[in-house]
């Protein structure tokens, strides 16, 4: 054996051990990157949201960028609620456009609900002098919550009631200004959603840009107000269309059954290998760990959300990994047969059996590449995780496996044990 | 001396008539018991609630309907305690108001899942994927010529794609087929699922076949001159590769009947299609596949003469 045989031998112990170390579930962060296993909402329970855009009155040059603020309007708001790894993603539906919103095991749904509805328009009025006290009409000024810099929590200084604090960016404080200079003694209203929060009288022209929404607020009130406030309105109006949620129970509990069927079917495998190819099968077996674990490191690195989907084209990789290894055994058999000695009959059982590993598997990558481009959703997962297990499997089934049956030959009972094939 | 066909010859028509009368059986139950369309695809909304005492389908379903807002009610039962109401599609208040109404009238009770779905969506994702899967058999078939290239004498390159993708539309039919009578006696529904339960078929069934068609090609260029032409060759290349079409099949069948057994409830559906559709995949790689091949090399064989 060459030098660049050793190298290779060593890099591909030093692949396996790495992303091995990475696949470990205690590996939480490597080289200072957080590794997180994701799963997706049909695995782990939570609930999916399917908003439709309203966008028949944006102008078509707008609507691009109609969505991806609408899109990052829901971000902040769900953020604000503190669920973790939330997902909210445009997606088109034939021709309307949706908002898909996932949000992992949260539990109170209603909530969530509520709070991504809200427009949280917020406006400005002044009171239409012609208008009778008891019934008073607001006319519309040109500061709304499109001004707002930031809003906040704060508390009047004597009755210690929360209370909403606006602050105006510069545009706003201008406007703010004129507004109260022109209305002092006058009662200006703040709406918000079309609704009236407060109608203070103005005292005196303010011209710092901040203002105070009083009212009768509880503190829980206030601060989910200025969390919306802070989210900034949504450009569009938006509908709920789809609801989904699935039990953390009904998910934990089949992921938990599945993997522990996934990891019974595996082991069956090993053994079919092992009792039909004997020493061969046992190397099989070997290529096939390094390559769960290198796949599970790739999905943790990368980070893949595992969904069920996700699982079927990693369950079908499995069984292209273990194919290209069954091709390679059964010609290796029939080499032997034709009285070809092993290690000769090694090399030529990988050279034949390469044409239809590569056809196989370009046939499926082209599949993949495919469906990834053209569909959305848990077809594309699916692409994806399927693309990358083929790709693996053909390190793990092709050059790792050719690497480790050449160290036995090296053996004069490996070679022995191999001939049993 | 010329051995007789182990699976071609006078046997392929045995083959093709299985495989006509599954493609037939399977298109029947197809057309008489449909594919029950689950809520993915229908659309509407759907409570699953869980009841402290037992209540009966009808009665519930004799006060559901009277609320508002309830239209097209179907209940069925899960188990003892657990009911599913299906309904057109309601709004966030009228959820609520519903869940408040049954526990009022039946006592304490829990939703476990509560699904409310456009049917767009899943039917955008099957548009999208019949595309795909359309532009991809193309791929292929463009792709099989070029790599079986070498083969042109005396099966042009060209066919091995377009029988592949034949054999990819039987094993796609019969699944779906038997997945309908399946779905009448176990009561299994069409979801989003399905769709991806259908690509991996199509992922296993064309690499399956090419496998074959590859061992094909190489006995092609290695015994080109020998006696008995394309059929024998092609029947010595699924002796050949007999061993390793059931060996992988195995493997897979393993994994999936271990998860069909122990794996969860909510994945039964999907990994009996898987498990049902290899089978065929297998079956059709070597049985209809390689037969076609031959069945149509022989048409123009008969043509030039």
């Amino acid at each position: 054996m060459n030098r660049s045989f050793w190298v290779g031998l060593l890099l591909i112990l030093a692949i396996i051990g790495l992303f091995g170390y990475i696949a470990h579930p205690t590996t939480e962060n490597f080289l200072g990157r957080n590794l997180p296993v994701r799963q997706g909402l049909d695995l782990q329970g939570g609930v999916r949201l399917a908003y439709e855009l309203d966008l028949s009155k944006t102008a078509e040059s707008e609507r691009s960028n109609a969505i991806e603020s609408t899109r990052q309007v829901i971000e902040r708001r769900v953020n604000s609620t503190g669920v973790a790894e939330p997902l909210i993603q445009p997606a088109k539906v034939g021709t309307t456009n949706t908002v898909v919103v996932e949000l992992p095991g949260i539990t109170d749904v209603q909530q969530a609900i509520n709070l991504i509805g809200q427009t949280a328009q917020l406006e400005f009025r002044e009171l239409d002098l012609s208008s009778s006290p008891d019934d008073p009409k607001w006319l519309p000024t040109n500061l709304s919550g499109k001004q707002l810099k930031r809003a906040s929590v704060t508390f009047d200084q004597t009755t210690n009631a929360p209370q909403v604090g606006l602050q105006f960016n510069d545009d706003g404080k201008l406007l703010f200004g004129e507004i109260t200079g022109r209305n002092v003694g006058k009662q200006v209203a703040i709406f918000l959603d079309e609704q009236i929060l407060s109608a203070p009288t103005v005292q005196q022209k303010i011209d710092t840009g901040d203002a105070i929404i009083t009212g009768q607020f509880t503190i829980l009130e206030v601060k989910e107000l200025v969390s919306l406030l802070n989210a900034g309105a949504l450009d569009v109006p938006i509908k709920l269309i789809e609801q989904h949620t699935v039990g953390a129970t009904l998910g934990v509990d089949s992921v938990k059954n599945s993997l522990v069927a996934g990891l019974v079917g595996l082991i069956l495998v090993g053994l079919f290998m092992i009792f039909n190819y004997r020493l061969a099968g046992l190397i099989a077996v070997l290529a096939l760990t390094s390559y769960g674990l290198i796949t599970l490191a790739l999905f943790k690195i990368i980070p893949v959300t595992l969904t069920l989907a996700g699982l079927a084209g990693f369950i079908l990789s499995i069984g292209m990994a273990v194919d290209a290894n069954i091709l390679i055994f059964e010609r290796l058999r029939e080499e032997i047969r034709e009285g070809k000695g092993l290690k000769i009959a090694l090399e030529e059982a990988f050279r034949r059996a390469w044409p239809s590993v590569r056809d196989s598997n370009a046939s499926t990558i082209i599949t993949c590449v495919i469906l990834y481009y053209t569909t959305t959703g848990s077809v594309r997962g699916f692409a994806f995780t399927l693309a990358l297990g083929v790709i693996v499997s053909l390190f793990s089934s092709i050059t790792a496996s050719r690497v480790f049956l050449r160290i036995l030959t090296m053996f004069k009972i490996g070679e022995r044990q191999l001939e049993k094939i | 001396m010329i051995e007789p066909y182990l699976f071609l010859g006078p046997r392929k028509k045995l083959w093709f008539s299985i495989s006509i009368a599954l493609f037939v059986i399977g298109l029947a139950f197809l057309a008489i018991w449909k594919l029950p369309l689950g809520i993915d695809f229908k659309g509407g909304a759907q409570m699953d609630l869980a009841f402290e005492k037992p209540v009966g389908e009808s009665e519930l379903r004799e006060k559901v309907a009277g609320y508002s807002g309830v239209n097209g009610l179907v209940v069925t039962k899960t188990d003892q305690s657990t009911l599913t109401l299906r309904l057109l599609p309601i709004t966030d208040v009228q959820h609520q108001e519903i869940i408040k109404k049954v526990g009022e009238d039946f006592g304490q009770v829990s939703e476990k899942q509560y699904q409310l779905v456009g049917p767009s969506v899943s039917r955008d994702l099957t548009r999208k994927a019949i595309i795909a899967v359309i532009l991809a058999s193309i791929f292929i078939v463009l792709y099989l010529a070029y790599s079986f290239r070498a083969v042109t004498y005396p099966a042009s390159s060209w066919r091995f794609g377009v029988v592949a993708v034949v054999a990819l539309l039987h094993d796609l039919v019969i699944t779906v087929g038997v997945f309908s009578i399946l779905a009448h006696f176990f009561g299994f529904e069409v979801d989003a699922s399905f769709i991806t339960a259908l690509l991996t078929l199509m992922g296993f069934s064309v690499h399956d076949t090419i496998v074959v068609f590859d061992r094909v090609r190489e006995n092609l260029l290695h015994h080109k001159d020998e006696a008995g032409g394309f059929e024998t060759i092609a029947d010595m290349s699924l002796s050949q590769t007999l061993n390793r079409s059931i060996a992988t099949s195995l493997t897979v069948v393993f994994t999936l009947t271990a998860l069909t057994i122990l794996g969860g409830e909510s994945i039964r559906g999907f990994v009996v299609t898987l498990l049902v559709g290899i089978v065929i995949g297998t079956y059709s790689s070597i049985f209809t596949a390689t037969p076609l091949l031959v069945v149509w090399q022989n048409r123009v064989e008969r043509r030039g003469q």
